[in-house]
């Protein structure tokens, strides 16, 4: 097989070697010095730490998880609580359908008014 | 001590315990606040998106879940499917899922061809950083998906809603050789070794 043709999977082994090289630097079991001279690995090693270097704001998480502790205190309170909660998460949602039932029920409402016109109208004629 | 895996604390949601859904926010939401800075690049809707992901995610969890992706994938899906959505992603094209695989990188050195001098710089997390920026939105996401240990290449192909696993190695496998070419530009070569590089790429496609 040429370089070209197994150079997809191979790809992806290193990239399999390398998160379990991180997983076992989180529980501290393995070293991180894994260079064994492979061009390939280097540059996934390479892309792979880059990737996660990259540091977002830490307030985002705090001030998310205040939201969200909001939403499931909010959740235990009511009584019925999901039903309530997908009403005021969807009412954007339950309004469109709202509109659209009523613009079916006007349409309806003037195809039977047409036709009733129409059946006078042929009625008066045919007298 | 052991923690507690996903589908028990799940179960603890179902059956009306719903703290224990903060447990699996402060399990992933640092993975899935990443993959949004992924998909957006704007700080303030990165902060909406993985919020949401997770609202969304706990009004599911007290619902019974049937034939899903594992948990991770999951809010991975989530997280995508909102982006997709909502207006924040509408500068960006959007992908087709099944867009066949396009074959432009044919200029792009293979993994065996592109020096090792970049990734042994000081500057190697900022060209890398930059350069996967300046990639398109599926091949930022593919390389972005690949790297995150928490999910397997079935899990990929889920999120990605691609037919099989192979389709994510070849999407992948493109997707890394268009950021090493990204990585080269960036990285500004000294003349010469970008005339080496190129010299072995013409060698290649001669071949």
């Amino acid at each position: 097989m040429s370089n070209k043709e197994c150079e997809p999977e191979k790809l992806w082994q290193l990239i399999e070697d390398q998160k379990r090289i991180a997983m076992d630097l989180d529980r501290r079991s393995a070293s991180p010095y894994r260079f064994d001279h492979d061009v390939r690995q280097a540059w996934v090693q390479a892309a792979f730490a880059s990737i996660r270097s990259e540091r977002l704001r830490a307030s985002s998480k705090r001030y998310a998880r205040r939201q969200l502790r909001n939403v499931i205190a909010r959740a235990a309170q009511s009584r019925y609580p999901l039903a309530k909660e997908l009403v005021e998460a969807s009412i954007g949602q339950h309004r469109d359908r709202w509109y659209a039932g009523r613009i079916f029920v006007v349409l309806t409402l003037s195809c039977v008014f047409l036709l009733l016109l129409i059946g006078v109208l042929v009625g008066l004629t045919l007298r | 001590m052991k923690q507690p895996v996903d589908e028990d604390l799940l179960r603890r949601v179902q059956r009306g315990e719903h703290s224990a859904f903060l447990v699996l926010f402060d399990r992933y939401f640092p993975i899935i606040e990443r993959y949004a800075a992924r998909l957006v690049q704007d700080a303030e809707s990165v902060a909406d998106l993985a919020d949401m992901t997770f609202h969304q995610a706990f009004r599911h969890a007290r619902r019974s879940r049937g034939a899903l992706p594992r948990y991770p994938a999951y809010l991975f899906l989530i997280c995508r499917r909102r982006a997709y959505r909502s207006a924040i992603c509408h500068a960006v094209p959007r992908p087709s899922y099944f867009r066949p695989l396009r074959d432009d990188c044919g200029g792009a050195p293979i993994l065996e061809e592109l020096p090792l001098d970049i990734i042994l710089s000081a500057r190697r997390d900022a060209v890398f950083q930059s350069a996967l920026n300046g990639l398109s939105l599926e091949d930022r996401e593919i390389v972005h998906l690949a790297f995150e240990p928490d999910l397997s290449r079935e899990d990929i192909s889920a999120i990605l809603k691609q037919p099989d696993a192979n389709a994510i190695t070849e999407r992948l496998a493109r997707a890394f050789r268009r950021l090493g070419d990204a990585v080269l530009r960036e990285g500004r070569l000294a003349p010469d070794l970008q005339r080496k590089v190129r010299d072995r790429v013409e060698q290649r496609v001669r071949a």
